[in-house]
């Protein structure tokens, strides 16, 4: 069984092609970059998107050494995400689906970070920290769902992050840059830090951060090394507290989504899980960041469930969409 | 050594929760607890320690206030800052978590009402829990102790206060999916009883009620 997945949430327009043995046949991805100080407008996001996004299903196809006609199915990314630009993804998984009458499935984008984290480990009973622009949040399976057990309130660390990159002249995204500036900090501040029983929250962390950067008391260095240092510690936190609810149940920690990358954050919680025996896993950089092999793989998992696709008339976009809706039946 | 060291020392550790040890040991010819906030490895040891000063004499201050009211929480015997360490009374009992899982709606549902009632007369002296999860009610000879006050805080706040109502209900539905509604709505029916802007609060919950992201909101 060979599926499609169309990614087209956010920045990444991205298109990959996966196997029933998880070979992984072609990975094509093109990212929008706002100008710098500027954020991510979803309508120029969109058109940029739409300007390569034929090229990019081309591509992906070209790289399998597969035509159409090979494959099984084709997923696309529903939501949640910027309108415009999942507008732009669907609309071209159900010309793909329709034209190639194959079964068409709507997948949900954070559902396809943690699947595929899953998936490449092989994992049984994680805790997956998925941390992101549009999510943070502590889950683990229970139910038939991916449930949450600790969420940001407001804003995602990812968003933390690219704004106060933005607010002191950096690029886009910011983790990286803010990470590279942390490393050189020396002195820790004092910033908000906001738990909520499992919840926390980020927006006064942001306010306060921005706030001492146009004091201009102190250095750029030691005001990002504070602000990952409590932003972490707080998702750390979160994730320990998550832990001692779960308690046995829970077999190894996963980290997953674009902040997954930041070294400062995965060594952060491989400190903790030493504490619990737990190791963490995490995926090469580039699978954390979206991709579509993420909705390609769960197009597969319902696939092989037998699990019917949608009609392509019926292949809406959802741009508010909670993961703890989505059954999972193949788990 | 000073007298907190002193009941560490002769006690005999419990459980290491999320951030703190849990020791049970004697006072007075008495059982006690005694909880030290530990030193975690993967905070800066200037943020570690700030956080867990403040937190140990929050919940020092919050344990005594709630109980000098009359709430039942465990009676506070000693705080101590330097250990970053509080010695109360043990409640010997089952949470009300295993309670609710082992046992059907018919038995848990008053249970939940006390829960309400409980947490109502918390918010009646501006105490938000901050964390009411289940696990953190003891039953104990028919009576409903609340525990663990490590995220509490002084607000008046009605914000604040639906904070509370929210952990209560995404609790229940993490634990047990199917009674959640019915469990928080008698959970709001105790909560009812005891505090007199409850209607306010829980017009604001149904409100706010799905914070977080990607809910839709009606």
């Amino acid at each position: 069984m060979i599926v499609l997945g169309i990614e087209s949430t956010a920045h990444t327009f991205g298109v990959g092609i996966i196997d029933d043995r998880l070979n992984i046949l072609s990975d094509v991805r093109i990212r929008y970059n706002p100008p710098k100080g500027m954020g991510m407008e979803p309508f120029q996001t969109a058109e940029y998107h739409s300007r390569y996004a034929v090229d990019v299903v081309k591509r992906a196809l070209e790289e399998s050494g597969l035509s159409v006609g090979a494959l099984d199915a084709v997923a696309y990314s529903r939501g949640p995400g910027l309108g415009p630009c999942l507008r732009i993804g669907a609309t071209i998984a159900r010309a793909l689906a329709l034209k190639h009458n194959i079964p068409l499935y709507p997948v949900h984008h954070a559902i396809g970070h943690i699947e595929l984290v899953r998936s490449m480990f092989n994992l049984s009973n994680p805790l997956v920290v998925l941390v992101s622009g549009g999510h943070t949040t502590i889950t683990a399976f229970r139910d038939g769902r991916w449930r949450s057990y600790g969420e940001t309130l407001d804003i995602t660390v990812g968003n933390l992050l690219d704004v106060f990159a933005r607010e002191a002249g950096l690029d886009f995204p910011g983790g990286p840059v803010i990470e590279r500036l942390a490393s050189k900090g020396v002195r820790y501040i004092e910033l908000p830090y906001n738990i909520k029983g499992s919840n926390f929250q980020f927006s006064g962390l942001l306010t306060r951060a921005v706030q001492l950067l146009n004091e201009g008391r102190y250095s750029i260095e030691d005001l990002s090394y504070s602000l990952q240092e409590t932003a972490f510690s707080i998702i750390v936190e979160a994730a320990e507290r998550a832990l001692a609810s779960l308690k046995d149940d829970i077999d190894s920690i996963a980290v997953t989504g674009g902040v997954a990358s930041n070294n400062t954050l995965h060594n952060k919680l491989v400190e903790m899980a030493g504490l619990h025996g737990l190791r963490v896993y995490r995926l090469e950089k580039k699978w954390n960041s979206d991709n579509g092999i993420q909705i390609a793989i769960v197009g597969l998992r319902m696939l092989e469930h037998g699990i019917q696709g949608v009609k392509p008339e019926e292949a809406y976009i959802l741009q508010r969409w909670r993961f703890d809706e989505v059954d999972i039946p193949w788990m | 050594m000073d007298v907190v060291g002193r009941i560490i020392s002769q006690g005999e550790l419990l459980s290491r929760n999320a951030e703190s040890d849990i020791y049970l040991s004697r006072y007075l010819g008495r059982d006690v607890i005694v909880k030290k906030r530990v030193r975690k490895p993967y905070r800066d040891p200037a943020l570690d320690t700030r956080l867990r000063i403040l937190r140990t004499y929050r919940e020092a201050n919050i344990l005594y206030q709630s109980y000098k009211n009359g709430i039942p929480v465990p009676r506070l015997y000693f705080a101590n800052l330097k250990l970053t360490a509080i010695v109360y009374s043990f409640i010997q009992g089952i949470t009300l978590s295993s309670y609710l899982l082992e046992n059907p709606p018919d038995n848990s549902i008053p249970y939940l009402r006390e829960m309400g009632r409980v947490i109502g007369r918390l918010h009646s002296i501006e105490v938000v829990h901050g964390d009411p999860h289940p696990a953190n009610f003891i039953i104990s000879e028919d009576r409903l102790f609340v525990i663990d006050f490590g995220l509490a805080f002084i607000s008046s706040s009605i914000k604040d206060q639906v904070y509370d109502l929210d952990v209560v209900y995404r609790s229940l539905y993490s634990l047990i999916p199917r009674y959640a509604n019915s469990y928080f709505d008698a959970f709001l029916n105790g909560y009812q009883e005891t505090y007199y802007n409850s209607d306010e609060a829980i017009k604001l919950h149904s409100k706010v009620a799905r914070m977080g992201r990607y809910h839709e909101r009606g």
